[in-house]
């Protein structure tokens, strides 16, 4: 079959969407279809959103089956058009209040979000078939749309490089350095840990130079590592050598970090307000659940430094939590079978 | 701008008009009504609004022009109109046993019904912004048609409808509210006069409850967006009258020949937007320049 | 500013006063717009307007910007000083006249955004009005093939005529067969006696009440009511002698009438009356109306008046009086029945209730269906004396007036003809002309 995968481009940024994207081609391709990435550019502000939206709706694809994935691919037409839906375009939802929302309270805004609602789910009752990456994003649609699509689970990038190791004396987050990442949370938590565990941030991003202002200003360069970009090899050694993952985003659509963690058999410290990564994470089971401040963070880290046995012990369910996920299953959702 | 538009030539019998009226005036659309003229040149199509329109024989055996014929209340077309009519107008009612099966294609349209476009729908998250940009209550609902009724004046009820979280509604404004995609509540002789199922379009409920569901179905924040969109998506399938006036003027051959830039028009029309949407004017102006040199036609619609 | 169609300032402000809010202050509704008048109304089209000045405009100021910036340049590396401010002041005012040009844009805008709003309204006018005047057009059709049914050969034009003459012919068979149905009645009761006229009525000697006192008081001034019938009918009467005035009353009609040369002969009941009327030189017979004209001969008068009689009469003597009348008249002659107008209220509810000898109010169509089953051709109703003084007042009409005064006026005519309707009428019968009678 021939499966033309549709995506969002945002140039120049490579973040989990884009990896999501190549592994359902790669997988498309092991189950023997002929696939392919079809991408366009996006914008995010208000205005231009909808002509975004407008240039995949004029995209002549020829192919069996379109799989659409994230805002605005799924404005794709196509007599068999599938969406897995990686997330909409949250400024105009849940997001609309956040600080970096163009939406306001006015006439215009309202209209604008009006529309958008309104073309989202005429594009998204289109599909023959609707999926989502997580329950979160498909009770985002539930409650926005009024549409009902079934989370689609799938194993995260580097799925089968991930293996458990030792316990070491770090705890890891992999994020790249963005607001509703928080990395700047995770580094005031680390005011509040007095054992001698360092947090190790891999990643990079724009908020990298105000980062280490903070971290000089909080006086923790001994406890906090920024490793910038690493590559595959030294992210699956950094998951299986520590303590322990943290991952604090801000109401995060899926979250690989959190099913690379457990892969690799770690726990997860993660806040209330995680959004998708509360799906996984199990209070106490396979990590900590705390508020989102630095001191909620902080004791948890303090807990799990202070008990390494139950660091392993939840790493070893977080990993049988995960055991199952396979792409296969996926591919099949996917097209039908 | 009026120059282009066909002349559909009214041809009027003894029953009333205005059970035709909906469609012939969503018609007004796509095309200009007139009454018969001898003074004027031959129009482009032809509607008889009864079998027992005058002019209706000698229209049926004008071969270069079309007629369409309204049949009332499950009549039968006498054999001859049957055999030259370009097509058939039909009232459909949710009570009414079918659609009759007869030599020419069918054109039903709603009844009752409304235009939808009129009415564009809006969504709990919206509705929500609304009420705080207007300094209305955060929890608002409307209840008409049911004790205790909401106290509105006629000049407030559309607007009551497009903020409010939810509401129970029968009667007039029921169509409206649907259009809305108000998340709705009402009871059980509204919903199936209008086709509605109960927990799919809206919340069927006994008339001494109806307010008492509506301000649970507002409390309810995933069914009352399900039940929201799915009463804006039925009015636009089956209350609608403005696709009915399409297919009409299709089956006549009087809808405007495509000309560039209908793709764009069509893709905008499809996602509901507006006319006059600020996305919509940005793309025209965007791709005007392009479109009056390309002479593509729309084969999908 | 694009508003949702069903949230437009006007019904907002509804719901905020149905739910008695005040108006949003801090937090609040943007401030609606330069030209609120039209946004109320079509924001969509000045919208679509304005972005399409906008885009048209960005050219040239851009234009504008960059000749601006290079001329700060210039002079920023020259010398700075008076010939800097000056350019600047130049600048400012070329500023303010490219501002001022597009203001002057606005009313522009506005008014073409009206007239989109005005064809708008034009197209759902015109579908309206095709779809009137095809419906309008059948019936006009249906009314020619219903014509032609009665009257082939005239069609439409040939009704009336053709539909009198046989209603004659049916009145004529009816009277008939009532003629012969009495005269076999009367001959199987009582062999050999004569056919007896109808009971005549004694209608105006009630018992005890003083009808002349009562019509001086309240019918008006003589010198009044004798100059309106005289008035009124004299033309008529001219060429309809000799007239007979049923219930004359003292006579103020006859005496008008003679004054303009009319020959007439009077009928009174009442013998006061008759006596005063004689005593004015009148001839007047005080005697009934059925006596006086069964003693008649057939075809004997020119016309017959009989002013506010008909209401005083039970309906067997009036049916009696009419036929009769229309017997003891000239082919072509007239018969004048004027009574009060029962489709007036304020005649129904006070002058005509104000008199106890009034039998039973004569509604206009009454009376002409009396007529006509009589055998008379033609009956035109004449209306007199609105009550002008009661009516109700119209407001001022006219194109710059809103469009309810129309729709309050057409109201008030409304109430103010059956409130305030003419207040006697007059149903003026003719016989057929001689060559088409049918006895």
């Amino acid at each position: 079959m021939d499966v033309c995968v549709c995506g969002a481009q945002a140039p120049f940024v490579h973040g989990g969407a884009e990896l999501h994207m190549d592994n359902l081609v790669r997988a498309l391709r092991d189950a023997g279809h002929r696939a392919e990435l079809v991408r366009l550019p996006t914008a995010w502000d208000k205005v231009r959103v909808f002509e975004a939206a407008l240039a995949w709706r004029l995209v002549p694809i020829d192919a069996d089956v379109v799989i659409a994935t994230n805002f605005p691919s799924y404005f794709v037409r196509h007599p068999r058009k599938v969406v897995w839906l990686f997330h909409q375009h949250r400024i105009a939802y849940d997001a609309v209040d956040a600080p970096w929302s163009d939406f306001g309270l006015d006439d215009d805004s309202l209209e604008a979000q009006r529309l958008l609602t309104e073309w989202d789910t005429r594009a998204l009752r289109e599909a023959e078939a609707l999926f989502t990456t997580s329950g979160v994003v498909a009770d985002r649609l539930a409650r926005f749309n009024g549409l009902d699509g079934e989370p689609l689970y799938h194993p995260p990038p580097l799925f089968e490089s991930l293996h458990p190791g030792g316990t070491g004396d770090y705890v890891f987050c992999p994020t790249r350095l963005e607001g509703n990442k928080r990395p700047a949370l995770l580094t005031e938590a680390m005011a509040y840990v007095h054992a001698p565990t360092r947090l190790v941030l891999a990643g990079r991003g724009t908020l990298e130079n105000e980062l280490r202002a903070r971290i000089d200003a909080l006086a923790v360069a001994d406890r906090v590592q920024l490793a910038g970009f690493v590559t595959d090899e030294r992210l699956v050694d950094l998951y299986a050598g520590a303590l322990a993952v943290v991952y604090a985003p801000f109401d995060e659509d899926y979250g690989y970090v959190t099913l690379q963690a457990f892969r690799a058999g770690k726990p997860v410290i993660t806040t209330h307000d995680a959004g998708g990564v509360l799906e996984w994470v199990e209070d106490g089971v396979t990590g900590f659940v705390t508020d989102p401040t630095p001191e909620g963070i902080g004791t948890a880290i303090e807990r799990m430094a202070a008990d390494p046995a139950l660091a392993s012990r939840m790493g070893e369910k977080a990993r049988a939590r995960v055991a199952d996920l396979s792409w296969e299953p996926v591919v099949a959702r996917l097209l039908g079978r | 701008m009026t120059a282009a538009r066909p002349a559909v030539e009214l041809l009027v019998g003894l029953r009333p008009v205005t059970a035709v009226e909906p469609v012939l005036r969503a018609l007004s659309r796509f095309a200009t009504l007139r009454a018969r003229d001898p003074g004027l040149p031959p129009p482009d199509a032809r509607i008889a609004t009864s079998t027992d329109a005058r002019g209706l024989r000698e229209a049926l055996h004008d071969d270069a022009v079309p007629v369409a014929v309204a049949l009332h209340d499950g009549e039968e077309p006498p054999a001859e109109v049957a055999a030259r009519a370009a097509a058939f107008l039909v009232a459909r009612r949710p009570e009414a046993p079918g659609i009759p099966l007869l030599g020419a294609p069918v054109v039903a349209w709603p009844e009752p019904s409304i235009d939808a476009a009129a009415h564009p729908p809006l969504p709990p998250l919206v509705r929500r912004r609304w009420r705080r940009l207007l300094g209305l209550p955060d929890q608002f609902v409307v209840v008409l048609g049911f004790d205790p009724a909401t106290p509105l004046g006629d000049r407030a009820v559309a607007s009551a409808l497009a903020t409010c979280e939810a509401a129970a509604v029968r009667g007039r404004w029921t169509l409206v509210a649907l259009a809305l995609g108000t998340p709705l509540v009402t009871d059980a002789s509204t919903a199936r006069r209008l086709g509605l199922r109960d927990d799919c379009e809206v919340a069927v409920s006994a008339p001494a409850s109806a307010a008492a569901a509506a301000r649970a179905l507002a409390l309810d924040e995933r069914r009352s967006a399900r039940l929201g969109a799915a009463a804006r998506h039925v009015v636009e399938q089956v209350h609608d009258v403005v696709p009915s006036a399409r297919a009409v003027a299709r089956r006549l051959g009087i809808l405007a020949p495509e000309r560039p830039g209908n793709v764009l028009h069509a893709r905008l029309a499809e996602l509901g937007t507006p006319e006059g949407a600020p996305a919509a004017m940005r793309a025209v102006a965007a791709c005007e320049p392009f479109l009056s040199l390309a002479s593509v036609a729309d084969t999908t619609r | 500013m694009t508003r949702h169609p069903d949230l437009d300032p006007s019904s907002v402000d509804a719901l905020r006063d149905s739910l008695g809010l005040q108006p949003p202050t801090s937090n609040g509704e943007t401030p609606v717009d330069e030209h609120p008048a039209a946004v109320a109304a079509a924001p969509s089209r000045t919208d679509r307007l304005r972005e399409r000045v906008k885009v048209r405009a960005r050219p040239a100021a851009d234009a504008v910007l960059e000749r601006i910036a290079a001329r700060v340049l210039q002079h920023i590396r020259g010398p700075l000083g008076d010939e800097l401010r000056a350019d600047v002041r130049r600048l400012e005012g070329e500023i303010g006249s490219l501002r001022a040009r597009v203001e002057a844009f606005a009313p522009v805008i506005a008014s073409l955004d009206e007239i989109a709003r005005a064809t708008d309204a034009l197209h759902a006018l015109s579908a309206n009005q095709e779809l009137m005047k095809a419906e309008l057009g059948s019936f006009h059709r249906t009314l020619d093939d219903f014509g032609r049914a009665i009257a082939p050969a005239a069609g439409l034009e040939g009704v009336p005529a053709r539909f009198s003459e046989l209603r004659e012919r049916v009145n004529a068979i009816d009277r008939e067969l009532r003629r012969l149905l009495t005269s076999e009645a009367a001959a199987a009761t009582s062999p050999g006696a004569e056919p007896s006229t109808p009971a005549i009525a004694e209608p105006f000697r009630a018992s005890g009440f003083d009808y002349v006192g009562f019509e001086g008081r309240f019918r008006g001034d003589p010198t009044a009511v004798l100059e309106e019938l005289g008035r009124r009918y004299a033309e008529l009467l001219a060429s309809h002698q000799p007239v007979v005035d049923i219930g004359c009353g003292r006579g103020e009609l006859l005496e008008s009438l003679s004054a303009r040369g009319i020959a007439g002969i009077g009928v009174e009941p009442d013998v006061g009356m008759a006596a005063e009327a004689r005593s004015r030189g009148l001839e007047v017979h005080a005697t009934g109306a059925l006596e006086f004209l069964s003693a008649a001969d057939p075809g004997s008068f020119g016309a017959i008046t009989a002013i506010h009689v008909a209401e005083h009469l039970d309906l067997e003597t009036l049916v009696s009086f009419i036929e009769l009348a229309a017997s003891r008249l000239r082919p072509g002659g007239v018969l004048v029945l004027e009574t009060p107008n029962p489709a007036s209220l304020v005649v129904l509810g006070n002058s005509y209730v104000m008199d106890p000898t009034h039998v039973w109010p004569l509604h206009p169509a009454l009376v002409t269906f009396l007529c006509e089953r009589a055998g008379f051709r033609d009956v035109e109703l004449r209306f007199h004396s609105p009550a002008e003084a009661y009516h109700l007042p119209l407001l001022r009409e006219g194109p710059d007036e809103p469009e309810w005064v129309g729709t309050v006026n057409a109201a008030f005519r409304r109430l103010n003809e059956s409130l305030y309707g003419p207040q006697e009428y007059a149903a003026i019968a003719t016989t057929p002309p001689a060559d088409q009678t049918d006895r």
